[in-house]
């Protein structure tokens, strides 16, 4: 009798650690759910009003470019520390505060790391691959996306000299929030986007289901734009090209309607054949067009025949003149478009001697913007002429996308196309030199705090 | 009185004994060590004649008739000798020493029974007596003033979250203590147990008592013991019932009320300025009405005057306390059947206990069954098995003063009436003005006004409870102390609630009218209105092995060592309910078929959706596996080396923690000098140190450890399914662990007459969860997101006194016990945000802070009035400033504020007589507690515009030099309201009170009927009176700091109680 007794009793010890693993395994809240398949990590980067698509880092640049200005009187006006000081290019950006944009874009990285590590461990079937595909390709392409954005915001811009010493932003290439927050240099943050996006390439369809979601055109187009920052102006061509000739219509301004409060639609890009990923941002307060004015150097530009002109701007009862030519309808659009690529195309070729190849391209670009009635190609510019000529174009195509500031910031790196950049406020002046180090914004006040990080020179 | 019934059967068993003995002595001695008492007291319950025992403890016994020797000696359990006409005594009867009191008591910590002496522990002990002094339904609220260290944070507490043993060691997780009943955590209602069942109550206060218990035992542990039968006694039958009153509430009492004519003056000034918007959905004080009909001209001077006149006699209060309140009835009935025989054991009881609450319409129900069997089919194997049932079930019909204050958020207006002369009942202003219900009335509309006095008849609000909870449990003990058990529960507990609106109710007639479309048709039905509010079932089983051994080698060596492991799994399940319209009751028709999603044109004005339930559909399970060991060894009977430990797994926790599996242990030693041969001192009887150091958990239900999404089928614009983190996860989470440390003194002298115990303990809570900074760079937003991790520290610290010393003049016996306790907490390691807004340190639960109390109470800096304005005083950096706005939205930070003390008394304790006197005896409990300070209410400038009274409007500046004696500020125009100006004085340490109070909190009579001849076993008259109101306070405002928020004062309840033993 004992001893069956200690043996049940052994027998019902050993079955309790036994059991003990699926036992612990049952989730407390049954309402809570864990992404594990891929169609949790899908949505997740799906998200797209919510967190993936909106809000994207852009700000700042397009508060501290050139395309705009505040009348008297509206510059005191402004609550939002950023929004003030970055107007004035400041010392002082966030005044103790929380930098939202920063914080975004982070977040959007944490969410396509946690996708990226759930696509690695999911097993997949046959019939499953073009979803698993579509997924980590995403999801390597919205974190190679945000990390070039803020790259162009805090980084210094792309110097191949010092590109291995400069710093760079903080890559986070792991969703575990454990690992501690360190400033790669600006060589590692372009490596990093370059492997991203490269090993995007291999898995994004040609067509996205909708153009929140990333593709292979639209990873074709940021490697573009990548290389443009690295002055590496054969892979720049090379994939703008591979782009255009994927996606490489464009919208004919003279058949649009031109006089509408907002030229574009509200429907995320998705009518727009130009746009290839569609991100965009409200408009803060100091550029919304209630109170920003377009710079007469950039109005100048235009020729008379220029369709971009009524598309893009309105003349307020006031007599100030405002944009109203947003991909996005009333928000910016800051995603990745085609016009862009036949600039990125034009200008690339143009710098290492494809002039013809150049002319094309941007005479291609011009027909869908000058009225047909008054249309001639450009012909016969060569060498430094044709690439000023280019970046001409580019400035009246590109207003309000966030790329004013990477083109000021990248072009400030060439003896010939250097900009000084001045606001005055109420009889005030302030100056952005070439040379400054102003151009790369401080990193937020909290992350320096508690991370221990470096922080930018002003 | 302890049913230990020493019988005397006879021949059979003792040879010895010689027949026809009519008179003999017996010893009496104490079952802890068998030293002779001396002065116990034995009553004769047939003669009613008392005997002491003499110094070597004896005592004379008749065996001439029948009697019943009734043994009782101060810190001993009461006995009784039954006398049979030639029956044979024992030579010795061994007293046990009493619960509550510092001699030996068996403690059961859930897992295993010892006596405390051999244990190194903090116990503190409730026995029987104790425990049943008060009258109650609820078993924790008796627990009140008689645990040294056991502090209830709301005054007449119910629930385990009200209690606090020996301060607080958690910041964000559940501070409640672990309720272990029957030797299970107990996971149903702890309403649901009968009191009358309830045989002693353990509190385990620090780790070598608590640490068994593991994860959650980090608050304390309450042992509750459920009474069970006892071999080889005759059946025994207890009956008791018991009655219990409580005043009707005082709503005059309450300071949140100023005079009728004052209130009148208000509205009309506020009407004055324009200030009561015309429309329907706006319902007017009825003088505001009367105002504007006078003013429209409907009603005439006169008829005005006499309709104010009316108003200003009339006292809402008055009619509520004769309307709405009544006098409360608690009744109690018990019966319990236990017994045994050699082998076999049972405890039957069943209890009905009925409570008409002092609110109309407010009553309650519980009844009670027990079953328990217990059979020893061999020596050493014992098998038992047990049944618990209860049904709960309540009509909550009730109106309290504050269902009459208008929709609109202000107070009601106190004149109203709700009766009139006749005592037919009126209507009172809820949500319309009465202009649009007159113009309603006599169209397509049912009537559509709120008379509060018919409501509660036109309603049936229900709620019910079923418990069912089963045991069984197998031990074998093998001859040379090893043994086996096992153990296993099962708990059912599944609760609802109803409301049924009748069709004449005001819900469903403003519900039929607010839905009538402006052709008349309905989309709401006539009819009543049923909502089913769902549900949720309790499901736990839980099963333990246990090796228990014990063994003594030699005279000086014992050693009691036990493990084994234990498996729980607890699935709450919440189901939705539903809603019937046009509901039936006769019939039981109704239909549930309505659109819910469909927006409908709704009077006054609007669109609005049919009201549907919520869908509380849930799922929760919580899992727990656990291995635990404990080993005591007492060397000599005096030097004590306990230890224990255990380890917890549980599905709350993540891979990772449950694999490291960090285990929570104790170590304890104790050391009786009193046994020393040394020892040499006559006056102290006995004299143990012990000390005790260990760790236990605390868990944290809100804190999961992988990743959380919410997910949505389909994005609003793209369609495509989408989710968002809620939380990245902490794969690391763990439980809070809090190491104690205790060190005690436990001793006994002059004669016992004098015995107490003292301890001092410090936890250092450690891995408290808490919010942690993170760089929003790892992709955690510094605003909206959150990131909880085990990081925190706190410590708390105290010592509890607890002090006993009796006297004895021949039949009068006096006996008190007074308990002090110090308990303080500091946060030593935590991460506050300090962006916070100032009204967040000054709201009920501040934030956290480092080297602060976790029950800190922050003030504004209170410089007094202005003493031309009125106005409070404030200064920004040493400058005199009358711009609040920038003062409390920008310049104060916490910095700024005044610490101003602690919300739970530091310092607490009680002091207990009880005087007895042959058959009677008489208990007074007083309780205090001092050290905190309490946030009084008040009123400021312009705020009975928004309809807040206070009694202190009466004591506001007026005039130049008023500031001198009085902090309360100026009257302000209604347009002049700036609330960060009231904030300046009701956030100000202008209202922080002083708390400490010396309180009557209860007084228990009881008489033992003596007992002639008769079949009864005894007869027990008893009364308690409960809340007999403040003895002494500190501050000198005449309010109880305790209820200074309530409604109306705390009542005195009023109990009787008979008890009957057969």
């Amino acid at each position: 009798m004992n001893k069956l007794l200690m043996y049940k009793l052994m027998l019902g010890l050993l079955f309790l650690l036994s059991c003990g693993k699926e036992f612990l395994d049952v989730k407390q809240d049954k309402k809570v759910r864990t992404p594990t398949t891929i169609k949790d990590f899908q949505s997740l980067l799906d998200n797209s009003t919510g967190m993936m698509n909106y809000g994207s880092c852009h700000e700042l640049g397009i508060i501290g470019s050139d395309e705009h200005y505040l009348l008297d009187g509206r510059w005191a006006t402004l609550s939002a520390p950023y929004q003030r000081n970055g107007y004035v290019w400041d010392d002082q950006i966030y005044e103790g505060l929380p930098f939202l944009e920063w914080e975004r874009a982070y977040q959007r990285i944490l969410y396509a790391n946690i996708a990226l590590e759930g696509a690695r461990a999911v097993t997949t079937s046959a019939d499953e691959q073009p979803a698993w595909d579509n997924l980590y390709g995403s999801a390597l392409f919205f974190r190679a996306w945000n990390h070039y954005q803020l790259a162009q915001q805090f980084a210094l811009v792309y110097n191949v000299q010092n590109a291995r010493s400069d710093l760079g932003i903080p890559l986070r290439l792991e969703s575990d929030v454990e690992v501690p927050v360190v400033r790669s240099s600006v060589q590692e943050t372009y490596d990093r986007l370059v492997a991203d996006l490269k090993g995007a390439v291999r898995h994004l369809p040609i067509s996205p289901v909708h153009k929140f979601r990333p593709s292979r055109p639209a990873a074709y187009a940021l490697l573009a734009r990548v290389y443009m920052q690295m002055d590496d102006f054969e892979a720049a061509a090379n994939y703008a090209d591979s782009c255009i000739a994927l996606k490489g219509q464009l919208i004919d301004f003279n058949e649009i309607e031109l006089d509408r409060t907002y030229t574009f639609d509200y429907d995320h890009g998705m009518s727009n054949v130009e746009v290839l990923f569609s991100t965009y941002l409200a408009a803060p307060t100091v550029v919304h067009n209630t109170r920003h004015n377009i710079d007469s150097n950039l109005l100048v530009l235009y020729e008379q025949h220029d369709l971009r002109y009524p598309a893009y701007f309105l003349v307020r009862p006031n007599g100030s003149i405002v944009f109203k030519g947003s991909y996005y309808n009333s928000s910016f659009f800051t995603g990745l478009a085609v016009d862009e690529m036949y600039l990125v195309s034009a200008e690339s070729h143009a710098r290492i001697g494809n002039h013809t190849k150049a002319l094309e391209r941007i005479n291609t670009l011009r027909k869908s913007r000058i009225n047909k009635d008054h249309f001639s190609s450009v012909s016969g510019l060569a060498g430094s002429a044709l690439v000023h000529y280019i970046l001409r174009e580019r400035r009246k195509e590109l207003l309000f996308r966030g790329t004013r500031w990477e083109d000021l910031r990248r072009l400030n790196k060439y003896s010939d196309s250097k900009t000084t950049l001045i606001r005055q406020i109420d009889g005030k002046r302030f100056e952005l030199s070439p040379e400054s180090p102003r151009w790369v914004w401080p990193i937020p006040d909290n992350v320096i705090e508690l991370s221990n990080l470096e922080q930018n020179q002003r | 009185m302890g049913k230990h019934l020493i019988f005397v059967v006879g021949l059979l068993l003792y040879g010895q004994a010689v027949a026809g003995q009519v008179n003999d002595r017996v010893t009496l001695v104490s079952m802890a060590d068998g030293t002779p008492l001396w002065g116990a007291v034995v009553r004769s319950s047939m003669t009613g004649s008392v005997q002491n025992t003499d110094k070597d403890g004896r005592f004379h016994v008749s065996t001439e008739r029948r009697d019943t020797l009734v043994i009782s000696y101060v810190g001993f359990r009461s006995d009784t000798l039954v006398v049979f006409p030639g029956g044979v005594l024992p030579d010795r009867i061994r007293l046990r020493p009493s619960g509550d009191q510092l001699e030996e008591v068996v403690v059961n910590t859930g897992y295993y029974e010892l006596p405390r002496e051999r244990m190194t522990g903090s116990f503190a002990h409730v026995d029987q007596t104790l425990f049943d002094r008060a009258v109650s339904t609820n078993v924790l609220e008796r627990l009140e003033g008689v645990v040294s260290g056991l502090q209830f944070l709301n005054p007449q507490g119910t629930a385990a979250s009200d209690i606090r043993i020996r301060g607080v060691a958690t910041i964000e997780s559940d501070a409640a203590p672990l309720i272990i009943v029957d030797n299970f955590p107990f996971e149903g209602d702890i309403n649901s147990l009968n009191p009358h069942d309830v045989e002693s109550v353990t509190v385990l206060r620090d780790a070598a008592a608590a640490s068994i218990w593991g994860a959650r035992a980090g608050n304390g542990v309450i042992v509750i013991n459920m009474k069970k039968g006892k071999y080889g006694q005759k059946a025994t039958l207890g009956t008791s019932a018991s009655f219990r009153f409580v005043d009707r509430p005082d709503l005059l009492a309450s300071p949140k009320w100023i005079a009728v004519t004052d209130v009148m003056e208000i509205e009309r000034q506020k009407y004055l300025q324009g200030d009561y918007p015309d429309d329907a959905r706006t319902p007017l004080p009825l003088y505001v009405d009367l105002l504007y009909r006078r003013d429209k001209g409907q009603l005439s001077d006169q008829d005005f005057a006499m309709e104010e006149a009316t108003l200003r006699s009339g006292d809402i209060r008055r009619d509520a306390m004769k309307y709405l309140y009544r006098r409360g009835l608690q009744e109690q009935y018990a019966f319990n059947l236990n017994g045994g025989a050699d082998n076999y054991k049972y405890y039957v009881s069943l209890g009905h206990d009925r409570t008409l609450s002092s609110s109309v319409g407010n009553r309650d129900s519980r009844l009670n069954l027990n079953m328990q069997n217990t059979y020893r089919p061999l020596k050493g194997l014992e098998m038992t098995a047990g049944l618990w049932f209860t049904n709960a079930s309540g009509k909550n019909n009730g109106l309290s003063i504050s269902a009459l204050n208008p929709k609109s958020g202000t107070n009601v207006s106190p004149y109203l009436r709700l009766a009139d002369a006749g005592g037919n009942a009126l209507a009172i202003p809820m949500d319309y003005s009465r202009a649009y219900l007159e113009q309603s009335a006599g169209t397509d509309l049912l009537d559509w006004s709120f008379r509060p006095l018919e409501e509660p008849a036109l309603r049936d609000h229900r709620s019910g409870k079923n418990e069912f909870r089963a045991n069984g449990a197998l031990n074998y003990r093998m001859p040379f102390g090893l043994a086996i058990g096992l153990t296993y529960q099962y708990l059912q507990s599944s609760g609802f609630s109803s409301r049924h609106y009748r069709a004449d109710s005001y819900y469903a007639r403003d519900l039929v009218n607010r839905f009538t479309q402006s052709n008349g048709s309905r989309i709401v039905p006539l009819g009543g209105v049923f909502r089913h509010e769902g549900g949720s079932t309790v499901y736990s089983h839980a099963g333990r092995v246990q090796l228990h051994y014990d063994r003594r080698f030699g005279p000086d060596h014992e050693v009691v060592v036990l493990g084994g492991s234990e498996i729980r799994d607890v699935l709450d399940r919440r189901d939705p309910g539903f809603q019937l319209l046009g509901y039936d009751e006769e019939l039981l028709g109704g239909s549930t078929l309505y659109n819910y999603q469909q927006s409908y044109p709704v009077r006054p004005v609007g669109n609005a959706r049919i009201p549907p339930l919520p869908v509380g559909l849930g799922e929760f399970v919580d899992r727990y596996l656990s291995y635990f060991g404990n080993g005591s060894y007492v060397y000599r009977g005096r030097y004590q080396v306990t230890g224990s430990s255990r380890w917890d797994a549980s599905n709350l926790f993540g891979v990772k923690t449950n694999q490291k599996g960090k285990a929570l242990w104790s170590l304890g030693m104790g050391w009786e000098l009193s046994r020393e041969p040394f020892f040499d001192l006559p006056a102290v009887s006995y004299l143990r140190i012990r000390t005790s150091y260990g760790s236990s958990g605390n868990v944290n239900k809100s804190v999961t450890h992988y990743p959380v999404a919410v997910f949505d089928a389909e994005h609003g614009t793209t369609g495509l399914p989408t989710g968002s983190l809620r939380s990245v996860g902490n794969p690391s989470v763990r439980w809070e662990e809090i190491r104690t440390l205790n060190i005690g003194i436990d001793f006994r002298s002059f004669g016992n007459r004098l015995a107490g115990s003292l301890e001092y303990y410090r936890k250092h809570a450690r891995d408290l969860i808490g919010d942690d900074y993170l760089d929003p760079t790892v992709g955690i937003s510094s605003t909206t997101g959150s990131y909880k991790i085990n990081y925190a520290d706190m410590e708390a610290q105290g010592i509890d006194l607890q002090l006993q010393a009796e006297n004895q003049w021949g039949g009068f016996q006096h006996r008190v016990t007074a308990l002090f306790s110090y308990s303080t907490n500091r946060i030593t390691h935590y991460n506050t945000k300090d962006v916070l807004a100032i009204s967040r340190y000054t709201a009920n639960t501040p934030p956290p802070a480092i080297g602060i109390s976790r029950d800190a109470i922050y003030g504004l800096p209170w410089y007094g009035l202005d003493g031309q304005t009125g106005f409070p005083l404030i200064y920004m950096d040493g400058e005199r400033s009358t711009d609040y706005r920038v003062y409390y939205e920008q310049y104060l930070r916490p910095d700024n504020l005044v610490l101003a003390g602690v919300s739970v008394p530091p310092y607490f304790g009680s002091l207990r007589n009880t005087f007895s006197y042959k058959s009677f005896q008489l208990g007074v409990l007083v309780t205090w507690k001092a050290g905190h300070v309490y946030r009084r209410s008040s009123i400021a400038s312009a705020q009975e515009y928004s309809g807040v009274y206070h009694a202190d409007y009466y004591r506001r500046w007026s005039q130049p030099g008023d500031e001198e004696h009085t902090s309360v500020p100026a009257y302000a125009p209604f347009s002049d309201f700036s609330w960060q100006r009231n904030a300046a004085y009701l956030e100000s340490t202008a209202l922080i009170e002083q708390g400490a109070l010396v309180r009557l909190q209860d007084m228990d009579f009881s008489y033992e009927v003596p007992l002639r001849g008769s079949h009864l076993r005894n007869i027990r008259l008893g009364a308690y009176i409960r809340d007999l109101g403040l003895l002494w306070s500190r501050n000198s405002r005449g309010e109880d700091p305790d209820y200074v928020h309530s409604a109306y004062p705390v009542r005195t309840t009023y109990a009787l109680k008979l008890m009957v033993g057969l």
